[in-house]
């Protein structure tokens, strides 16, 4: 991820853990519109509209950015970050458990 | 099974599995079998290191470095979550430009004002130092020196720097930053309870049917809190959520009421509450009889402003603002009798049924109502009288010091309640609540500090605004700013802040992890250690006092505050600062040092380096060879036991998430003043205001009055100024961070559409923003987050390349002495 590198000019890959609240009504909604942002994965959503997701760097935007513009989402009432982990990027490294 | 993944998807992984726990769900059963070993990675608790509302953080150390965040589960204030700020923490300790060495302008190899910043030793900085402050000890005496301290000092760090200053140096000349957003609420409480700190707590939130927002920016500043209020509001179908702002701002989104009120016209709007309630018959009688007197507050008392500034000396009560009479009810009754829906809703341009609709949040017995505010308030001219005006609707109606009934003001600093209020860090007062004007008082804290009788001086120092007028006058003239940012954070820089830094008569030492423009407006930087650089407590808006262990070290050269401070007493014979009258009270502490009388005195050394946790480093301990944090903690911890401001053993807050004091037999309290809840209150009291000897709170009579300077034909709108989700006050910190810079590098000017168009201007164009003061150039912005209404613009205060305090005026709440940063006139003209 070298452009990663470029962007920050920082040796470091971010990746975060974050609880989204969203009006039940539009929880679908709102699960759809997250996953189709680059760097965000939706791995859980809730029947009264809890979404539980990662964020990740991308070459465009670093994860804060992207958590900050979760907020903008019509629909979504509050993201709060659960865990967060700044890694030397690192990605091609395996490791066994 | 094993699961052969890369270094990111592990991360992932336990990213996930973190969030369902805190969510409460369950994690995939892969997830789970993947994230159990866990990571080479050390996890402990701490406190964050932003805000007021003490999120309890797991810190992820790996290879000395902080590495990872998480929201505590355990913690009853956040509940695993943290806000966007949980991730800047790891980060905020790793900025390219954090000072590693102590940096001392020279020429010539000599100190000189006018010199270039020279790295130099320790022992050679403290040297300097010494001699500038023993110079001024000696041509001027102890008012000549004076600090300005922080409410992000931990707990121990403002105890040690307040004792160097009122015991050792003798001078009242220290004031924590916390005067400019948390004064007027300490004169609040003060003058209705006679106590300070909020009565209730954060389970207020989950107990409430109705939030109403006095200027706070909840959403933004506090969104922990936030969520919580979030989550009650849309959980329980009747709970209401009235905001109040002087702008539209993101908990409109949220608000069944949300009105956008003249600036400094709440102070009609709460009048107008308190005659709705009387009014229609709903003030609970019983309460006020038996809990409540009325007093008649002076009116006409200035504005903070130098003596002889024309509304100053115009003032009638100006030199008499804290004073008042008695009154009755019925006299309170005709006082506010003038405040109708009418009148008030043409003073503040808020509709009557929006008044009248929040007025019924308050006045309806049968609702359950917690006001909040923060800076709305305590920011403002008559801040000291809003908050007794809110408490006054408080009072009248009983609804108070009980779950989901109360007024809590909000904090923006971490330690503003723990170390700035608690341990007494202002220029008038003590540990736990005493004050510096009363005899008895300097008595308690002179026998506790084993000092002769005397030691400390009875007049209140210099106040945060004093102290850079009396730095310009030549008056104060050894100065340390430690833990703020204030050349960039007090008003009025142009006239009132640079010229004293920078006067030739004055030496200004600033400590600070980064190169400041208050760093590099001083003549001495000394690098500090930060965060979980070192040992540390903080104690949040709910009183609860939280403790956390030195997880990494300092880079270079870096010391942490406690470690400056106390180092630097050792620079002092005793001779050398106390006159021969008050040391021959003593006569065993003469030929000692500042360090042996103050630190070394049997209490703040009794604790010995075994008791420290193993596997943690404590930095400042095996310096001194003692366990300095216990030792300072249980000293100062003397001055509130058995006086309702009981803390706990030391030990009792590593194992506990906080606990919030009064703690007596290891019991916190979640609602002061309230029989059953409180251990102070006897039973059959049902509730006392202990605060005051005959236990009853104060209704104060105050009316509206305008602020010191208005918006005219020339300097048209009104100027408020404030913060952004995305960066901490002064950006010290934040700005460190590179994408958040990137995310919202400098400040902007946020104005109404209506008024760009009236002035020709568009979004994005370049302004100079201008004022009686001085100007700025910055962007126009006219759309986003903050929605501003005609006749006002808003600008944040966090960049350091656009100060804005250039353009604020030096008006304060003349009793609390914290600067009104809402208010004054610009004008915003193309660049």
């Amino acid at each position: 991820m070298t452009s990663d590198k470029k962007l920050t000019g920082a040796e470091e890959f971010n990746i975060c853990g974050v609880l989204v609240h969203a009006r039940r009504e539009r929880a679908a909604d709102v699960g759809e519109v997250l996953a189709a942002l680059p760097g965000i994965e939706v791995h859980q959503r809730t029947d009264d509209g809890r979404l539980i997701i990662t964020i990740e760097d991308t070459p465009q935007r670093m994860a804060s950015e992207t958590l900050a513009d979760i907020h903008k989402i019509d629909g979504v009432l509050s993201a709060s970050l659960v865990y967060h982990q700044t890694d030397p990027d690192s990605s091609m490294e395996e490791t066994q458990q | 099974m094993i699961v052969k993944m890369n270094r990111r998807d592990f991360i992932k992984t336990n990213a996930i599995a973190a969030t369902a726990a805190a969510a409460g769900l369950s994690v995939p059963a892969t997830l789970t079998k993947a994230a159990a070993p866990g990571e080479d990675i050390r996890w402990d608790k701490a406190p964050c290191r932003f805000c007021g509302t003490g999120c309890s953080v797991l810190v992820g150390t790996k290879d000395g470095r902080v590495v990872a965040t998480q929201g505590d589960p355990d913690s009853p204030v956040n509940r695993g979550l943290n806000c966007i700020k949980g991730y800047f923490l790891s980060k905020i300790m790793y900025g390219k430009d954090r000072l590693t060495t102590p940096l001392l302008r020279k020429t010539n190899g000599k100190y000189d004002k006018n010199g270039d910043f020279t790295p130099v030793s320790w022992d050679e900085a403290f040297d300097v130092m010494a001699e500038k402050f023993k110079d001024a000890l000696k041509k001027k005496g102890p008012t000549s020196v004076g600090m300005f301290g922080s409410g992000q000092w931990t707990v121990w760090e403002g105890y040690a720097a307040a004792k160097l200053y009122k015991a050792g140096f003798r001078s009242n000349n220290i004031d924590p930053n916390a005067r400019h957003c948390m004064a007027s609420a300490v004169a609040g409480f003060i003058r209705t309870f006679g106590i300070d700190e909020p009565m209730g707590c954060y389970d207020d939130l989950e107990h409430a049917d109705a939030f109403v927002l006095w200027g706070a920016n909840m959403s933004e500043m506090h969104p922990i809190l936030w969520s919580r209020l979030t989550d009650r509001r849309l959980t329980a179908e009747h709970v209401r959520v009235a905001v109040l702002s002087t702008f539209e701002n993101r908990n409109f989104e949220l608000a069944d009421i949300g009105m956008v009120f003249k600036p400094q016209t709440d102070l009609a709007i709460l009048n107008y509450i308190a005659n709705h309630i009387i009014s229609t018959g709903r003030v609970n009688k019983d309460f006020v009889a038996r809990h409540v007197n009325i007093r008649r507050g002076n009116t006409d008392i200035g504005y903070g402003l130098r003596p002889s500034h024309p509304l100053e000396k115009k003032a009638k009560n100006a030199k008499k603002a804290k004073g008042s009479k008695p009154m009755t009810f019925d006299e309170f009754k005709a006082f506010v009798a003038e405040y109708t829906a009418e009148k008030v809703s043409k003073m503040s341009g808020v509709p009557v049924e929006d008044l009248e609709a929040l007025a019924e949040l308050y006045a309806d017995p049968k609702r359950k109502v917690v006001s909040y505010w923060t800076m709305g308030f305590n920011q403002h001219s008559r801040g000291t009288w809003v908050n007794n005006l809110v408490y006054n609707i408080h009072l009248l109606t009983g609804k108070i010091s009980e779950p989901g009934n109360g007024p809590f003001s909000l904090n923006g600093q971490p330690s503003a309640c723990g170390t700035a209020r608690e341990v007494g860090t202002f220029a008038h007062r003590l540990p736990a609540d005493l004050v510096v004007m009363k005899k008895p008082h300097r008595d308690i804290a002179e026998k506790i500090w084993k000092l002769p009788e005397g030691t400390i001086p009875g007049k209140p120092g210099y106040h945060a605004v004093l102290q850079n007028r009396m730095l310009k006058d030549g008056k104060l003239n050894a100065y340390w700013v430690m833990c703020n940012n204030n050349m960039q954070a007090a008003p009025n820089l142009n006239t009132e802040t640079y010229p004293g830094y920078r006067n030739p008569e004055n030496f200004i030492v600033v400590s600070d992890p980064y190169p400041t423009v208050t760093a590099l407006s001083a003549d001495l930087i000394l690098p500090t250690a930060m965060w979980t650089e070192k040992e540390g407590a903080y104690g949040n808006a709910e009183r609860r006092t939280q403790f956390w262990r030195q997880q990494v070290n300092p880079p270079g050269e870096a010391q942490s505050d406690l470690w400056q401070v106390i180092e630097f007493s050792k620079r002092f014979k005793v001779e050398e600062v106390w006159p021969a009258d008050l040391i021959a009270k003593k006569p065993e502490y003469k030929g000692k040092t500042l360090y042996d009388i103050l630190y070394a005195n049997g209490q703040v050394n009794k604790y010995g380096l075994g008791e420290i946790q193993k596997g943690f480093d404590n930095d400042e301990a095996k310096h001194f060879g003692f366990y300095i944090q216990k030792g300072l903690f249980e000293e100062y911890a003397g001055f509130g036991r058995g006086k309702a401001h009981d803390l706990a053993e030391f030990q009792l807050y590593h194992l506990a998430r906080g606990l919030r004091w009064p703690v007596v037999d290891d019991k916190e309290t979640l609602w002061r003043f309230r029989e059953g809840f409180d251990p102070y209150v006897k039973p059959g009291e049902g509730v006392r205001f202990y605060g005051k000897k005959d236990g009853k709170a104060i209704i104060f009579a105050l009316p509206y009055e305008p602020p010191a300077e208005s918006p005219d034909a020339e300097y048209d709108l009104w100027l408020s100024t404030g913060r952004v989700l995305e960066h901490w006050h002064s950006g010290s910190m934040t700005r460190r961070v590179p994408e958040l810079f990137r995310a919202y590098p400098h400040a902007v000017c946020y104005m109404n559409p209506a008024d760009a168009t009236k002035r020709g201007l568009k979004r994005g164009d370049e302004v100079k923003m201008q004022t009686r003061r001085g100007e700025l150039l910055t962007t126009l912005e006219t759309r986003g987050r903050n929605r501003v209404p005609e006749g006002l613009v808003f600008i944040p205060w966090f960049d350091a390349g656009r100060l804005v305090n250039k353009l604020t005026l030096d008006a304060t709440c003349p009793i609390s002495k914290e600067t009104d940063f809402k208010k004054c006139a610009v004008k915003v003209v193309k660049a």
